[in-house]
């Protein structure tokens, strides 16, 4: 039985490290944070939907499925890499520019944000896949 | 320069999207197939300018250039010669899979293999680098061993697809060592500059080896004695694929590679000695097999290893004649040969056997094929007006050369002649066996004609047998083209049918008269049939060494892989403290700088002291929730050290993996049995007590060492120099992972990826089975 005051707490935190995990895979160029680090915190936030509420709960909230989730990523990252490759140099070689937008500011962008995209997807979608997989079975 | 490049990848592009338009075309997917080989052939043709004119087409990209590694294309006559057949039978070879294969068969996959290998082969034949040969090699043998098991559901297709995957593949790996080799001792893989650097390799005490290495991958793929067993096994596979693969293209990858490796070693009497020698058994020994066999595709596998034999042997000869001749030879065999598979195919499709013995008398009801199979088996045979007879005899002129050279050299014209009338002698016998006689009644299925796809792709075939039979001209650019690629001189000949009174006219009146005499005097055949020729032979060392060496592969790994983790643990922390023990004492970096190690803050004094308690707690809890809490609790100590340290990048990190280490220990103590017995016995103790003392303190040691060695010079500096400059990032940490190393975080994200999807299958087939065991 979860207790009430968790379950209160849990449908605003959740959201709250969600964002902040989409946060820190930004501006993870400049500043502590990364496709790594997001990426486990996106996991947890999902992983206390499981504890709080249920798997299906979870399943309403993501759209795909974590192998699906996990190929997405290796195709964001490996294509980051192929992208140079089309281009004419070698595998992997990233870039980046600044860019000027009204209103915003300043803003950089950079091919490593891609890649980086690629490794949030698959911590995400591999940490969720065994811990639900071990979960589920374990009922 | 890009059409090469399409060339290749459109084949893999197709096969990739093969899944999804099948969900378009459904059981017409056969149309996704041929329009691919059409793109492929119309490339293959746009390139004939490069391999008959006199500049060869090279492009290379970089692919590793730290490395040296190169991916690049080399388009000359020989590799020319191979990517004009592959793509264009893989064209006609489509179009009659179309026809072919029957529900419920799966086309889509079928034809996605066939295309995944269409451009394995090509690839293969245009790359310049020796070790993206090999890598396209390699795509070819999996591509095969997919197609021989296409039919995994019986038996004899599974053990061919293991068979020819583990035959080849093993003389692949003899091959990369000999590639390997090779590139050492010259510097470079790439093709070209071999070549020039020929001499060079000649006289290195390493030319022996390599040849022999590279010579086993050629062996075994192009099905030469003894390697030649996986062959007649492959002949599991669709009727295509025997025809596409097994006979025109693939196992002509061997003979491929010995032309193309051709101008670095030949010279050398080791050349003529191996490979001449080893052509020769194989031609005469397999045609006397395919003399004895009864199913006509058996008989069609061992031809093909006696034709690819003749080939190589050839190949082996010292003068230009041997080359010349393999080229013709190697382009008139994928027709005449890749047209009788797929007449086999028609027969069998038609007839529902195989069998020469129940075969008869089908010039009755299937006349159009009987035309096709006449053909192609008089330009097997050798027969004059047909293309067969025009390389044969350049082959018998070549051989008959050989004899000036050195006396013991007869025994190639002597030779030749005897497996070509064996070759004679079982050609008839497909052909008059088949057709003639008396009407058979008790077939399978009532025979006729096939439909108009199927006799399409055989016919055409045979108007270009009978072409360059009668004009053997017109394949005279082509063929001087790939003659003059391997042995890299200009040539300029001319192919006639007549030739005059030659040497090579009189023995191929001898192949003619030996041939007859066997085919037509029944008891010599019957006393072929019925004397078994050897007790050992590489088939029975194959049947008996698979098995065994399966018995042996699962001991070895039952040595180091106990199943316990405790095992692996023990090795992975006894390797690290052997390996950088030894590095530390040979480097003689044992030594330390007086440092007052004890100073340190109160709260430092309180957290190392935490940490201990901590990591005692891990060991001596008897509860395993005690423990993983006490696990957790080291974690998050280690976190605020990196704070204290500095270092937000990892603290973050370490105190997130901590959190989902805790939470998925959480989940595995729910899956595991409870502890039998707490109290381990004393000696594994005393053991383990042992490993863990010397690794802790072998790690301190380590560490005080390597506080002594600082360098000033550390790759830390360009990292932090360079991570704004040249990255535009200014988190030097996640820099090095997304830019600077971004190779190694693929790889580890790959690795990833695979743990996570282990898990998910090895649990639910777990979950699975357990079902089904419950309720059965």
């Amino acid at each position: 039985m979860i207790s009430l005051i968790l379950n209160r707490i849990a449908r605003v935190v959740i959201h709250i490290i969600l964002l902040f995990s989409i946060f820190m895979l930004f501006k993870g160029h400049n500043e502590p944070g990364g496709g790594f680090i997001a990426g486990l915190m996106a996991s947890v936030s999902i992983v206390l939907v499981y504890i709080v509420f249920d798997a299906r709960t979870v399943r309403r909230f993501m759209p795909v499925s974590y192998p699906t989730m996990i190929a997405l990523g290796l195709v964001f990252a490996a294509g980051t890499g192929i992208g140079g490759v089309i281009l004419g140099y070698p595998f992997l070689t990233q870039t980046f520019d600044y860019f000027h937008i009204p209103f915003v500011g300043e803003i950089e962008l950079a091919t490593a944000l891609s890649f980086d995209i690629g490794v949030f997807l698959v911590v995400v979608g591999a940490t969720l896949l065994i811990i639900s997989t071990l979960g589920e079975s374990s009922k | 320069m890009f059409t090469v490049v399409w060339v290749v990848f459109i084949p893999f592009l197709f096969a990739l999207f093969t899944p999804l338009v099948e969900k378009v075309l459904k059981d017409r997917i056969g149309i996704w197939g041929i329009v691919s080989a059409l793109l492929s052939f119309g490339g293959v043709l746009s390139l004939a300018g490069y391999a008959l004119g006199d500049e060869p087409l090279y492009v290379v990209y970089d692919w590793a250039p730290t490395f040296g590694l190169s991916f690049g294309f080399y388009v000359d006559g020989l590799s020319w010669l191979f990517a004009f057949l592959i793509s264009g039978i893989g064209v006609l070879i489509n179009i009659y899979a179309y026809w072919y294969l029957h529900k419920p068969d799966p086309f889509g996959r079928f034809f996605a293999y066939l295309l995944f290998f269409m451009g394995s082969m090509l690839g293969l034949v245009l790359s310049s680098n020796l070790i993206i040969l090999m890598i396209f090699w390699e795509l070819t043998t999996i591509s095969s061993f997919l197609l021989i098991g296409f039919w995994h559901h019986t038996e004899r297709a599974r053990y061919g697809a293991t068979k020819s995957i583990l035959v080849t593949a093993s003389g692949g790996l003899a091959m990369l060592g000999g590639i390997v080799l090779l590139t050492v001792i010259a510097g470079t893989s790439e093709i070209p500059e071999l070549i020039a650097k020929a001499e060079m390799i000649q006289d290195h005490v390493f030319f022996f080896p390599i040849l022999l290495l590279l010579l086993l991958g050629a062996f075994s793929k192009s099905a030469q004695s003894p390697f030649h067993i996986w062959l007649p096994d492959a002949m599991e596979a669709p009727t295509p694929v025997s025809a596409f693969l097994h006979s025109s293209t693939m196992v002509k990858a061997g003979v491929f590679l010995i032309a193309r490796v051709h101008p670095i070693f030949s010279g050398r009497e080791e050349w003529t000695l191996l490979v001449a020698t080893v052509g020769l058994f194989t031609m005469v020994f397999a045609a006397y097999w395919a003399l004895r066999k009864v199913d006509l595709k058996a008989i069609l596998a061992y031809s093909t290893v006696s034709q690819l034999g003749l080939m190589i042997m050839a190949l082996g000869f010292v003068d230009v004649l041997g080359a010349k001749a393999t080229a013709f030879h190697i382009m008139n065999h994928a027709a005449f040969k890749g047209m009788l598979f797929l007449v086999v195919g028609i027969i069998d499709h038609e007839t529902g056997t195989r069998d020469i013995t129940k075969l008869r008398g089908l010039r009755f009801t299937m006349p159009k094929t009987m035309v096709l199979a006449f053909i192609g088996a008089f330009a097997s045979a050798g027969i004059p007006l047909f293309n067969g007879f025009v390389s044969k005899e350049l082959i018998f002129e070549a051989a008959y050369e050989q004899i000036g050279i050195a006396p013991w050299m007869s025994v190639f014209p002597i030779f030749a002649v005897i497996g070509s009338a064996l070759t004679f002698a079982y050609s008839m016998k497909i052909f008059f066996g088949v057709f003639y006689g008396e009407e058979s009644h008790d077939l399978p299925k009532h025979p006729h004609d096939p439909p108009f796809g199927m006799l399409f792709s055989p016919g055409l075939l045979a108007v270009i047998t009978v072409i360059v039979g009668i004009m053997p001209f017109v394949a005279e650019g082509l063929v001087n083209a790939a003659t003059s690629a391997i042995i890299q001189k200009p040539t300029d000949f001319y192919l006639t049918l007549w030739h005059g009174f030659t040497p090579a006219l009189w023995m191929s009146v001898v192949t003619v008269a030996i041939g007859l005499v066997l085919y037509s005097r029944k008891p010599l055949l019957q006393m072929l049939h019925s004397r078994p020729p050897f007790g050992l032979t590489a088939n029975a060392v194959y049947d008996w060494s698979y098995p065994n060496i399966m018995v042996g592969a699962e001991k070895l790994i039952s040595v180091f892989q106990s199943q316990k983790l405790r095992f692996y643990f023990m090795y992975i922390i006894g390797m690290v403290v052997v390996l950088s023990g030894w590095v530390l004492f040979r480097e003689d970096h044992f030594r330390f700088i007086p440092h007052d190690l004890w100073h340190a803050e109160t709260y430092e004094y309180i957290g190392a002291i935490a940490f201990i308690l901590a990591t005692i707690g891990v060991a001596v809890f008897r509860s395993r929730l005690a423990r993983v809490i006490s696990l957790g609790v080291v974690g998050y100590l280690l976190c605020a050290i990196f704070i204290l340290l500095r270092a937000p990048d990892l603290a973050l990190t370490q105190l997130l993996v901590d959190s989902v280490t805790v939470i998925l220990f959480v989940l595995v103590i729910y899956f595991l049995p409870q502890l039998k017995t707490d109290k381990e016995k004393t000696h594994v103790q005393i053991r383990d007590l042992l490993v863990s003392v010397i690794a802790g303190g072998f790690v301190t040691v380590f560490i005080l060492a390597a506080y002594a060695h600082r360098y000033t010079n550390t790759i830390a500096e360009f990292f932090l120099e360079n991570s704004y400059k040249l990255a535009g990032g200014t988190n030097v940490v996640n820099v090095i992972l997304v830019d600077f190393r971004a190779f190694d975080t693929l790889g580890e994200i790959i690795v990833l990826a695979i743990a996570g999807l282990g898990v998910y299958a090895l649990v639910r087939l777990g979950v699975q089975r357990k079902r089904k065991e419950d309720n059965p």
